[in-house]
């Protein structure tokens, strides 16, 4: 009888145990899978611009066919990442993701008033260098590992060649002061 | 042997049990949030430091690198405004105004949350791309079959979502997103 009662709790006990290491896991896994899908075709910590959406694209679920979407990974583990983006309209906005999905800083065009949206990205524990740029946000990321994600609205197919024109022109790269 | 037997099996039995309670935690619900505006659902977690492990998860799995609810709304409906499962096999009429929003747009997703291939490679209708009546308000088709007017294609034989985004959505939609308007969704036909 204690045997079986035993055996019952110490199910249970690996059950919740496995239960929770797979919901807490999964994310992490999903944007690590992502990340190295993106990173094959490109360096990190550089713009990769990608094509329009269309049902071809498989790589993240749901995606936006309004939306030009510009990637970057991030590692931080060398030093602080810095990001320029030219706007265009109607919407543009950066965000930045850690490596657990969390989305940690986001500006969009209206906010950044006109001008180019600059984010200077701090691994954990670091301080902002002393030269980081007066129109720049400075952040400081939850994980080395991430992805900056700049979404740019096109109103409508004949807007895309100009809005890429524009969007070639963002950076991302290493900070260097 | 007996010992082995006992601990290997509650391991084991453990494991099978966890994983599939997970599986099915994510399962359900998907991305209801816990707003909705007639079949259109909503939360405003997704994306932020805030969700939940099981909202997190559930957005890696349906929803990956989504904004907070300052910058983007995102409402899914799987089903009309009467209930019932949205179908390839039938045609709808979505019927609306503008959303409180900066720029929105509606896009229709199958089964693996991806989008639906089509001939005409229309994949959404949006603010700056559908076609209007003289009031403003638009009529839009979503059907298998071409169909005069705004179209939104999806697939025969599989059941899709449509997801409508916000961006930048008013104030008003921030502070009580159970209350906005959003297009209704009427089914018309089926085959």
């Amino acid at each position: 009888m204690k045997r079986v009662l035993t055996f019952i709790v110490g199910t249970a006990i690996v059950a919740g145990a496995a239960h929770m290491a797979a919901v807490w896991a999964l994310p992490r896994v999903i944007m690590s899978k992502v990340m190295d899908a993106v990173a094959g075709d490109a360096r990190v910590n550089e713009f990769v611009e990608q094509p329009l959406a269309t049902s071809a694209a498989r790589r993240v679920v749901r995606p936006s066919p309004d939306l030009a979407y510009s990637m970057c990974i991030l590692d931080l583990s060398r030093g602080p990442v810095s990001v320029r983006v030219p706007l265009t309209g109607p919407y543009t906005s950066v965000a930045l993701y850690s490596s657990a999905t969390d989305n940690f800083y986001v500006r969009n065009d209206r906010e950044a008033k006109g001008k180019d949206l600059v984010v200077v990205i701090l691994p954990k524990g670091a301080s902002a260098p002393a030269d980081v740029p007066a129109d720049a946000d400075v952040v400081t990321a939850p994980t080395n590992k991430g992805l900056v994600l700049v979404r740019r609205v096109v109103e409508n197919p004949e807007a895309f060649p100009a809005l890429d024109e524009v969007r070639k022109k963002a950076t991302c790269a290493p900070f260097q002061g | 042997m007996k010992k082995i037997a006992y601990w290997g099996g509650m391991i084991v039995l453990g494991i099978a049990l966890g994983l599939g309670s997970a599986r099915m935690m994510l399962g359900l619900g998907q991305l209801d949030g816990g707003y909705s505006v007639g079949p259109w659902k909503t939360g405003t977690d997704f994306g932020s430091a805030n969700a939940g492990m099981y909202t997190r998860a559930r957005v890696a799995l349906y929803g990956l690198l989504a904004l907070d609810k300052k910058e983007t709304l995102y409402y899914t409906a799987q089903t009309d405004d009467a209930g019932a499962p949205l179908s390839g096999n039938c045609t709808y009429v979505v019927e609306g105004k503008d959303l409180a929003a900066r720029w929105w747009s509606v896009t229709a997703y199958g089964p693996d949350s991806f989008l639906i291939p089509n001939e005409a490679n229309i994949y959404s209708f949006a603010k700056t791309t559908v076609k209007r009546e003289a009031d403003g308000h638009y009529i839009v088709r979503v059907s298998a079959e071409r169909q005069q007017g705004n179209w939104l294609p999806v697939k025969a034989g599989e059941n899709f979502d449509m997801t409508a985004r916000f961006y930048n959505p008013d104030q008003s939609v921030q502070a009580a997103p159970g209350s906005t308007e959003l297009p209704h969704i009427v089914k018309e036909s089926c085959k």
